[in-house]
C-alpha cells in the first residue's frame, strides 16, 4: 500500500530539484550527497500516507537542499567564520554554532599542550641556571686571569691552581709563552674561561627572565 | 544551535540502536528534537559515513525498498566518548556559569 509505484516518479522528480539546488557545490562534495539520496528519500515516502507528499512530509526541495548543506559545512568545516553565514537563515539561534565546536575542540587538546608549557618552563630554568653557574665560576675564577684580548694571564693565576692542575715544570715552561695556542690543551680550567666570555652577554637577560 | 551538536546527537542515537536514516529522525522527534530536519540528519549520516564514524549494511523491509541501516565503527565510538567527555565539561561549566546570580539583581 505505501510503495505504490507512484512514489518513484515523486522520488525522482524530489532528487532532481535538492541536485538543481545543490549547483553550487564542488562536484565530488555533491556526488558524495546526492549518492544516497534518492534510496533515502524512497525510505522516507514508503512510510507517507498515501494523502500526504513529500514536499508536504520534508518541505520544498529548495529548503531541504539549503539545510542539507548546512548540516555537511556546520561541523566539517569547524571554523566560525564558515559556521555563522552558513546558520545565519534560521534565525539568532544560529549564532551560538560556531562556539559549541570550539568548545567542545579544546578540552581535547588542552592537556597536551599544558604539559608541554612545563616542559618548556623546566627547559628555561635548567638553561638559565646553567647559565648563571656558569657566569659565576667565570666571573670569581675565570675573570681575573683573562686579559681583554681573550689570552690567559698565568701571572695572576693563584699558585694553588697552577700547582694542582699542572706539574711544577711545565708550569715554568708555559708561563714565559703565555697566550700562545698550546697553553690551552693541558689546562682545562682556561679552555673553559675563554669559552664563557660569548656565553657571558645573554646571561644577565636570561637569568632574570624565569 | 543544534547544528553544532548533530554529530554527537546522531552518533548517540546509533550507539543505542542501529538504524536506517528516516528511523533517526523519528527518534529524535521522539526525544524532543523536534527542530530537526530530515536534510539535518541525512546530511550528516553522509559525512560520518564518508570520514569513517558510521559503517552500513542494507536489510528488507515489509512495508517497501530495502532499507540502509548506519551502525558506528571504532572510531565512531572513539569520536563520539571524546564528544561526550567535551560535552560534559562544557555543560558542567555552562550549568556554573548560568547559575551566577546577577550582580545588579537584588
Amino acid at each position: 500500500m505505501t510503495d505504490n509505484p507512484g512514489r518513484a516518479d515523486e522520488v525522482a522528480a524530489y532528487r532532481q530539484a535538492v541536485e538543481a539546488h545543490l549547483s553550487r557545490l564542488p562536484a565530488a562534495e555533491r556526488a558524495e550527497l546526492l549518492a544516497d539520496l534518492e534510496a533515502h528519500l524512497g525510505e522516507v515516502a514508503a512510510e507517507l500516507e498515501l494523502e500526504s507528499s513529500l514536499v508536504g512530509r520534508l518541505g520544498t526541495p529548495a529548503d531541504y537542499a539549503k539545510e542539507l548543506r548546512e548540516a555537511v559545512r556546520v561541523s566539517s568545516e569547524q571554523t566560525p567564520a564558515q559556521g555563522i553565514p552558513g546558520s545565519g537563515g534560521p534565525g539568532g539561534q544560529g549564532a551560538f554554532v560556531p562556539p559549541a565546536f570550539p568548545g567542545i575542540a579544546p578540552p581535547l587538546v588542552a592537556p597536551p599542550r599544558r604539559s608541554l608549557t612545563g616542559l618548556w618552563i623546566g627547559l628555561g630554568v635548567g638553561a638559565g641556571t646553567l647559565v648563571m653557574v656558569l657566569a659565576m665560576g667565570f666571573l670569581f675564577f675565570g675573570a681575573p686571569f683573562v686579559s681583554d684580548d681573550g689570552t690567559v694571564n698565568y701571572e695572576d693565576l693563584p699558585e694553588a691552581t697552577v700547582e694542582e692542575s699542572r706539574s711544577e715544570e711545565t708550569a715554568e715552561a708555559t708561563t714565559s709563552e703565555s697566550g700562545s695556542s698550546e697553553s690551552e690543551s693541558p689546562w682545562d680550567p682556561t679552555s673553559e674561561a675563554e669559552a664563557t666570555p660569548s656565553e657571558l652577554p645573554p646571561s644577565p637577560s636570561e637569568s632574570e627572565t624565569p | 544551535m543544534l547544528k553544532g551538536l548533530l554529530d554527537i546527537i546522531v552518533l548517540r542515537v546509533l550507539e543505542i540502536e542501529d538504524a536506517y536514516g528516516y528511523e533517526i529522525l523519528h527518534r529524535l522527534r521522539g526525544a524532543g528534537f523536534d527542530e530537526l530536519g530530515d536534510a539535518s540528519v541525512y546530511g550528516t549520516l553522509r559525512r560520518l559515513y564518508k570520514a569513517g564514524y558510521l559503517a552500513t549494511y542494507v536489510l528488507p523491509s515489509d512495508s517497501g525498498p530495502h532499507r540502509k541501516y548506519y551502525t558506528l565503527t571504532p572510531e565512531g565510538r572513539g569520536y563520539l566518548k571524546g564528544m561526550h567527555e567535551a560535552w560534559e565539561d562544557v555543560s558542567a561549566k555552562m550549568r556554573k556559569l548560568l547559575d551566577i546570580p546577577e550582580k545588579g539583581r537584588s
